[in-house]
C-alpha cells in the first residue's frame, strides 16, 4: 500500500509537467497576445512591438517556457496585466471562493446522491421510488447553468428569499450566516446534476446488491430493513461508487466556470472566463495550472481511498 | 397505497422548508437612502485614467478624477473644471491655465502647477522616473504637447509642437484627468491603479477584486457635498446575472442593458430606462485600393443596398441610431445637418452595379465574433449580406475573433478583404479622420486607413481643421470634409450606438452624457418614490 501511494506521488511529478507543458504550448496557438490586449484598437504595430519587447513576448517559445517553469517553482506566476495584480495572489483568492462552492455542491450531491439512490433502490415498486428515480433522471438532463437561471428567476428575482449573485453582501459584517445564503443557490444548482448521477449509480449498484445471497440470510435472521439496506447493501456499493465520487468531484470544479459566471461567483471559473477574454494568458496559466492540480489530486485521493476501503485491490 | 413512502416524502419536504426560510432570513438589508449600487459590465482593469481605456473604468474614474476643463453637462463643449480660466495664443501654439486655488488630492497633497506638468510628463516622458507605472495606450492624444511649463504655483502653460483644436476635449477626457504626484512618487505607486488619489466628488474606499469597488465621499471636496455617502461599483459579467441584479433590488442603476431586454423595461412602471446617443459611430472600411471597390460606383450601390434602417430598428432593436457621416451627431455642430447619408434605395444599386459591370462579383467582409463597440457584428453582417445579394453583389463573411480581426483590419485591408467592419469612439472628431481618413494615415505608416482612402482636399481639410481654433470656421470645414466623404464613399457609414442605462425608480437626477461617461455627483436616492405605489 505505502508502495502504491509513494509510485502514484511520484507520477504526479511527470504528469504535472505534462499539464504545464500543454497548457504553455496551448495559450501559443490561442491568436492575439497580451501586448495587443493592453493597447486595445488604438495599437499600433510599433507600440506593440515596443511593449511586446518590455514583456518578454519576443524571446523563442522554450525559452519563454523554461522562464515560466524558473517562476513557477519559485511560485512567481508572473502580473496579471488584466487586473494589475500578480497571479499567485489572484489565483489562490480565487481559488478559495471556488473551493467552497465546489466543496458545498460536492456535499448537495453526494447527501442527495445517496439518499435518492438508496430511497430509488429500497422502494423501487413504490410511487416514492420511482418518483425519486424520475427527479434523478431530471437533474442529469438539465444544464446546471440553466438550473441556475431559473433559481435566481424564482428565489431571487420572484420570491427575494437569496441574493441573486456574489459571495458576500457588499454591506454589512457578512460572516457565516451571509455566506449561506449566498451559497445555497450555486451549491444547489452545480450539485443536483453530479447528485443525479450519483443517485443514477447507486440504485442500479444497490439494486444489484439487494439481491444477493447474504442479503436473504441477513433478512432471514431478522435483521431490520434499515439495517439491511445500510449496513449491508450500502456498504458493499461503496468502494464501487468511489471512482464515480472522484469523477463528479472533478465534475464539480469543472462546473463552476458556468455556475461561477451564472451566479457572478468571484472564482476560478469566472476568473479563467475574464482572462480569456481579455488574453490575460499569465492568468489563464494560472488559473488552468491550479484546476488540473486539482484533478490529479482528487484523482490521487479517489484511488488512495478505494486501495483503504477494497484491500483487494492491493492485492 | 404506500403510506411509509409518501411519509418520508412528506418529512423531507418539512425538513427542507424550514431550512430555506432560515438561510433566507438572513440576508442583509440591501440598501438605504446613501448608497447607490451600479451594475456593470465587467470588472474595472485599472483606476489609473492614464492607464484605463474602457468605458467600463472611465465610468467610475469620472467621479473620483477631474481634468483642467471638463464637458459642460449633456453636451461635447467644454467649461472649466480645475482650471478657472485659460487663454490661447493667437497661434494657438500655447495654452496657459490658471488653476483653482484650495483645491486637495484625496491624499492632502494640494493641487498645483507642478502636478499637472507631473501628470502629462508622466504619460509623454519615456525616461521620468513614473513612466513605468504604465503602460498608457492612449497618451497619444497629447503627443502635440512640446513642453510644460510652470509658471507659478498656480498657472501653468502648454505649449504644442503645432496648433491642435482637439486638445481642449482631450484635456476633458479621462486620460486628460490630472493626478497626485505625491501618491504617484510614494512606495505604493505601482499600487495607483487600485489606490489612486484625484480631486473629485469621490474618493476611492475600497476594492474588492470582483466584488466591488467603493467610492466614498471626498470629505476634502470644494464643492456642495454629494447626496450620496457611497456608490459601489459591481462587477456582473454575465448580462443575465445584471439583469437578475436589477430586478431582484440588489443594484439601482445597470448600464449597458441588453437590446433585446430594453422593452421589458420600458414597459414596466417601476424602472426608469435612460438613452443618449454618443460619438461612435460603426462603418463599413471599404478596399479602395484593390478589388471591385476601387469603383466609387460599386461603393456607392454598397452604401444604397444597405437598409440602415431595418439594421438599427429590427435587429439591434433601437439601441442605435441611423449614422450619417464619420462625425457622430452627438457632436453637435460639427456634424453637418444638412447631409442625410445615402438612403435606401436598392433599385438605384442594382442599375450603379450593372453600370460597373460588377453583377455576381464576390466581396469578401471581415467580421468579428464581438468586440468593443462592435453591437451585433455577427447579425448584422448577415443582414448586410443579404441586403447586398439583393442588388447582384455576393458578400463572403470572413468571421475572426477580435484580436485576430484587429490585426487583419489594422495591417490593412489589401490582401486580406474587400470590406470591414469597424467601430469608434471619439472625444473630438479630429480624432476618426486624423486616424482613419487620411493619405499619410496608411497602415503601412503605422496609421489606421485600412481601406486607403486618399483625397488630397481631404487631407488638407482635416489638417486645417484641427489647427483651426475658431469653433464656427471649423465646424465649417467638417462640413465640407463631410460632404466629400459622403460621395467618395469610402465606408458605408450605419450605426450610432445609443447608451443605456436602466435605473429602480427611487434613483433621482440622473442624466447619461453623451461622452458615455457617468456623473453621479448629483444623484441621490429617494425609496418614498417606489414606497408612493
Amino acid at each position: 500500500m505505502k508502495l502504491y501511494l509513494l509510485k502514484r506521488i511520484v507520477l504526479l511529478g511527470p504528469v504535472l509537467a505534462g499539464v504545464t507543458f500543454l497548457l504553455f504550448a496551448l495559450m501559443e496557438l490561442v491568436p492575439g497576445d497580451a501586448a495587443e490586449a493592453m493597447l486595445g484598437p488604438y495599437a499600433t504595430s510599433d507600440n506593440v512591438q515596443r511593449l511586446r519587447s518590455s514583456m518578454n513576448l519576443e524571446a523563442p517559445f522554450p525559452e519563454r517556457y523554461l522562464f515560466w517553469i524558473q517562476n513557477l517553482a519559485r511560485l512567481d506566476l508572473g502580473e496579471a496585466y488584466s487586473i494589475g495584480r500578480p497571479v499567485r495572489d489572484e489565483v489562490l483568492e480565487r481559488y478559495s471562493a471556488t473551493l467552497i462552492l465546489a466543496g458545498a455542491a460536492f456535499a448537495v450531491a453526494l447527501v442527495v446522491g445517496v439518499v435518492c439512490g438508496v430511497c430509488a433502490a429500497a422502494w423501487k415498486d413504490r410511487t416514492i421510488g420511482r418518483l425519486f428515480s424520475l427527479v434523478s433522471i431530471l437533474g442529469i438532463s438539465i444544464p446546471s447553468f440553466w438550473l441556475g437561471l431559473m433559481f435566481i428567476s424564482l428565489f431571487s428575482v420572484a420570491l427575494g428569499w437569496f441574493p441573486s449573485g456574489g459571495i458576500g453582501a457588499i454591506q454589512g459584517k457578512g460572516g457565516a450566516g451571509d455566506l449561506l445564503a449566498h451559497l445555497f443557490l450555486p451549491a444547489m444548482a452545480l450539485g443536483i446534476v453530479s447528485s443525479s448521477v450519483i443517485a443514477q449509480f447507486i440504485r442500479s449498484a444497490m439494486l444489484e446488491v439487494l439481491v444477493s445471497g447474504y442479503i436473504r440470510t441477513a433478512r432471514a435472521k431478522g435483521v431490520e430493513g434499515f439495517q439491511v439496506l445500510m449496513s449491508h447493501a450500502f456498504r458493499n456499493v461503496i468502494p464501487s461508487i468511489l471512482p464515480l465520487l472522484g469523477l463528479q468531484a472533478g465534475y464539480v470544479i469543472g462546473g463552476a466556470v458556468y455556475i461561477e459566471t451564472v451566479f457572478q461567483w468571484p472564482g476560478v471559473g469566472r476568473m479563467l472566463v475574464q482572462a480569456i477574454q481579455s488574453r490575460d494568458i499569465l492568468l489563464v496559466q494560472g488559473g488552468v495550472l491550479i484546476l488540473g492540480t486539482s484533478y490529479l489530486i482528487i484523482n490521487l485521493i479517489t484511488d488512495v481511498l478505494q486501495h483503504v476501503l477494497d484491500p483487494r485491490l492491493s492485492k | 397505497m404506500d403510506y411509509r413512502g409518501n411519509f418520508a416524502l412528506c418529512r423531507l419536504i418539512c425538513l427542507v422548508w424550514p431550512m430555506l426560510v432560515v438561510v433566507s432570513c438572513v440576508r442583509a438589508p440591501l440598501q438605504d437612502e446613501f448608497t447607490l449600487i451600479v451594475a456593470q459590465s465587467a470588472e474595472p482593469k485599472s483606476l489609473d485614467p492614464h492607464v484605463a481605456t474602457s468605458l467600463n473604468d472611465f465610468r467610475i474614474l469620472e467621479n473620483v478624477f477631474e481634468g483642467l476643463v471638463r464637458f459642460k453637462p449633456l453636451s461635447l463643449e467644454i467649461e472649466s473644471a480645475l482650471a478657472v480660466s485659460w487663454e490661447v495664443t493667437p497661434d494657438g501654439l500655447a495654452y496657459t491655465f490658471q488653476l483653482r486655488p484650495g483645491v486637495f488630492f484625496h491624499d492632502g497633497s494640494p493641487l498645483n502647477a507642478e502636478a499637472v506638468k507631473f501628470s502629462f510628463e508622466r504619460m509623454l516622458i519615456p525616461t521620468h522616473p513614473a513612466h513605468d507605472t504604465g503602460p498608457f495606450p492612449l497618451a497619444f492624444f497629447f503627443s502635440q504637447i512640446d513642453a510644460i511649463e510652470v509658471i507659478d504655483t498656480l498657472s501653468v502653460r502648454f505649449h504644442l509642437k503645432e496648433p491642435y483644436a482637439p486638445f481642449l476635449p482631450n484635456l476633458a477626457y479621462p486620460t486628460g484627468f490630472i493626478v497626485s504626484q505625491a501618491a504617484l512618487e510614494g512606495n505604493k505607486r505601482h499600487e495607483f491603479g487600485r489606490h489612486p488619489s484625484g480631486t473629485g466628488p469621490f474618493r476611492v474606499g475600497d476594492w474588492h477584486a470582483n466584488r466591488f469597488v467603493r467610492l466614498e465621499g471626498n470629505p476634502l471636496w470644494r464643492g456642495k457635498p454629494p447626496a450620496l455617502k457611497a456608490i459601489f461599483f459591481r462587477p456582473f459579467t454575465d448580462e443575465n446575472a445584471r439583469v437578475a441584479s436589477l430586478l431582484s433590488g440588489e443594484s439601482h442603476i445597470v448600464v449597458e442593458m441588453p437590446a433585446d431586454l430594453i422593452t421589458h423595461f420600458r414597459k414596466n412602471p417601476e424602472f426608469n430606462v435612460l438613452e443618449a446617443s454618443g460619438p461612435h459611430v460603426w462603418f463599413l472600411i471599404f478596399n479602395t485600393r484593390v478589388g471591385p471597390l476601387r469603383d466609387s460606383r460599386v461603393r456607392q450601390a454598397v452604401n444604397l443596398a444597405i437598409d440602415k434602417r431595418a439594421l438599427v430598428e429590427d435587429l439591434l432593436q433601437g439601441s442605435a441610431t441611423i449614422a450619417k457621416g464619420p462625425i457622430p451627431e452627438a457632436f453637435g455642430m460639427s456634424c453637418d445637418p444638412t447631409i442625410d447619408g445615402w438612403p435606401y434605395d436598392p433599385e438605384k444599386a442594382r442599375q450603379l452595379v450593372r453600370e460597373a459591370g460588377a453583377v455576381g462579383l464576390v466581396l469578401t467582409l471581415l467580421t468579428t465574433e464581438g468586440g468593443s463597440g462592435m453591437l451585433d457584428p455577427k447579425s448584422m453582417a448577415t443582414a448586410i449580406q443579404s441586403d447586398l445579394a439583393k442588388v447582384g453583389l455576393v458578400a463572403e463573411i470572413e468571421t475572426y475573433e477580435w484580436n485576430t480581426f484587429l490585426k487583419k483590419v489594422n495591417s490593412g485591408l489589401e490582401g486580406n478583404a474587400d470590406m470591414a467592419q469597424m467601430a469608434w469612439m471619439t472625444n473630438d472628431p479630429d480624432t476618426l479622420l486624423f486616424l482613419a481618413f487620411r493619405s499619410e494615415a496608411m497602415p503601412e505608416n503605422g496609421g489606421f486607413n485600412s481601406g486607403y482612402y486618399s483625397n488630397s482636399e481631404v487631407d488638407l481639410l482635416i489638417e486645417e481643421a484641427r489647427r483651426e481654433i475658431d469653433p464656427s470656421r471649423r465646424q465649417g470645414l467638417y462640413h465640407r470634409i463631410q460632404r466629400i466623404i459622403h460621395e467618395d464613399a469610402p465606408c458605408a457609414f450605419i450605426a450610432s450606438w445609443r447608451q443605456n442605462a436602466v435605473t429602480t425608480r427611487s434613483v433621482q437626477g440622473l442624466q447619461l452624457e453623451p461622452s458615455f461617461l457617468l456623473r453621479l455627483g448629483d444623484v441621490s436616492l429617494n425609496f418614498s418614490m417606489e414606497a408612493e405605489d
